[in-house]
């Protein structure tokens, strides 16, 4: 019994110790995003949504040699990723919209159109809540943040950088990726 | 509010209504909860197999119950020594780690697409052009595959 | 995980077979419907409560079981497919007339959400604030509503009985 005890312990104690060294470099890279003005904290998402079933976060390293893989073929796309700063990507699955979701979506809202984000987007229904925001410097766009909530899904999507709506659409156009889900 | 002295409802009469609850009480009672078949209790003991078995090598092991204890501390131990001194070295990124960054901004974009197609004309005309119709190509079906909120697997799903 | 998963499944696999039974009648989709409710339980147990692993799943499974009934209907209005649905109950049998199996009968008969609160109050046992979380619905209106289906129950049976 004693031993198991401690086998318990000793299983957890290394599993929270592995955990944490693997989320090192992801809490960094979140960590130097913040400083960015394109960032967006959505708060305690897990708090509300459980476990994300899609969680993404790519910074600049990495969108640099994306950029660079497709440079020859398309040297818009590899401008574009030089200048982003990071992609954010949280999706959940949810049962029904789930209690505090509009709240949360609606608080977060308004804290960005109090720090200078500008709504593009806004869909307010009973099975859909969708927002969208930019955060505009001169003629170029610090952020782009996309919230979205239906029944079975909520999404929280955040990209960082120095953007050109017009070249990300082109990017994304030409962004041809299989999807294997 | 009663009349003559007896209740307005319609299917009272004296004495028949707590009889005929008793019979239905009596009669739930004879119904059981139904037993699960066999072939269904394989299935969902084979859940946990199954839904592991999509799972990377890491959280296999943040799930110390699967292995048996005496591999299990050690293996951890390794594990744990392998990622330090892996950490402490700066490294650049790999093929793998940019092919999957590769496909998770096309998880990104299509998220971003997603937006559109529930809000319509708006995001096409403040991300400058026709952001939805133009990606009419190969991606966006195979998106609409595996998205579920594409403007096409919306359709299919409501015909 | 698996070995108190499994638990789990030793525990509550009957209950949400026979809610799905009722809801869906037909075996083989009752059995996915069923799969379907303990993959997402095996998904989400770190955030359910041990305490309320029972409501959360017969909840999961009934809808479930709902949407997989409107995949059905899919060009009805919700009263439409909501209608008492006259096929028989889980157990089919010779003895359809005996008065268990005529419950059974009736019981699929009621529309939602009197079905669902009958077999999770009366079969499963349920209490009041259980059935409440699983079908979404405040203590007084599962009071009522089940007031409602035993009357709609106790008016067939007296037509029927000898």
């Amino acid at each position: 019994m004693k031993s198991s005890a401690i086998y318990k312990w000793l299983n957890w104690s290394l599993a929270v110790g592995l955990g944490a060294l693997l989320a090192l470099p992801a809490m960094a890279q979140e960590d130097a995003l913040k400083a960015f003005p394109g960032y967006v904290d959505f708060g305690e998402l897990s708090s509300i949504f459980g476990e994300p079933t899609v969680q993404i976060s790519i910074g600049s390293s990495l969108l640099n040699l994306v950029g660079s893989l497709s440079a020859e073929e398309d040297p818009e796309a590899a401008e574009l990723f030089r200048k982003l700063n990071g992609v954010r990507v949280n999706v959940f699955e949810t049962e029904t919209m789930a209690e505090g979701a509009v709240d949360l979506v609606k608080d977060i809202s308004s804290k960005l159109s109090s720090s200078g984000w500008e709504s593009v987007v806004t869909v307010n229904s009973a099975d859909e809540q969708v927002r969208v925001f930019m955060k505009i410097n001169a003629e170029m766009v610090d952020g782009i943040t996309v919230m979205a909530i239906e029944e079975n899904e909520a999404v929280f999507v955040n990209v960082i950088g120095n953007i050109n709506p017009e070249e990300l659409k082109r990017v994304m156009k030409n962004f041809d990726v299989e999807i294997d889900r | 509010m009663t009349h003559e002295g007896h209740n307005d409802r319609p299917d009272a009469k004296t004495g028949e209504e707590p009889l005929l609850d008793r019979q239905l009480d009596s009669l739930f009672e004879q119904l059981e909860i139904e037993k699960a078949p066999p072939g269904l209790t394989r299935r969902l003991y084979r859940i946990p197999e199954e839904q592991q078995a999509g799972q990377g090598w890491w959280r296999r092991l943040l799930q110390p119950a699967q292995a048996p204890r005496w591999v299990l501390v050690p293996a951890l131990a390794a594990a744990l020594l392998v990622v330090g001194v892996f950490l402490t070295v700066s490294r650049q990124p790999s093929q793998a780690e940019i092919f999957q960054a590769r496909q998770d901004l096309a998880v990104a974009f299509s998220y971003i697409d997603k937006a559109g197609a529930l809000t319509g004309q708006e995001i096409q005309s403040v991300l400058g052009g026709k952001l939805r119709d133009e990606l009419r190509d190969p991606v966006k079906e195979n998106l609409s595959k595996h998205m579920p909120f594409t403007e096409q697997s919306r359709k299919e799903e409501s015909t | 995980m698996s070995r108190i998963f499994r638990q789990w499944v030793d525990e509550y696999q009957d209950q949400a077979w026979t809610l799905a039974r009722y809801l869906l009648k037909d075996s083989a989709e009752a059995q996915d419907a069923c799969q379907e409710a303990f993959v997402k339980l095996w998904k989400n147990q770190d955030r359910i409560d041990p305490e309320r692993i029972r409501p959360w799943l017969m909840k999961v499974t009934r809808n479930l079981c709902l949407d997989r009934l409107r995949r059905r209907h899919p060009t009805q209005e919700w009263q439409e497919w909501q209608k008492a649905d006259e096929s028989p109950g889980p157990m089919q049998g010779a003895q359809q007339r005996e008065l268990g199996e005529w419950l059974k009968h009736s019981i699929n008969g009621l529309t939602e959400p009197y079905r669902s609160l009958v077999v999770l109050r009366d079969i499963h046992q349920h209490s009041y604030e259980e059935v409440a979380n699983v079908l979404e619905l405040s203590l007084s209106q599962v009071k009522v509503y089940l007031h409602r289906a035993r009357k709609q129950l106790r008016e067939q049976l007296a037509e029927v009985r000898p």
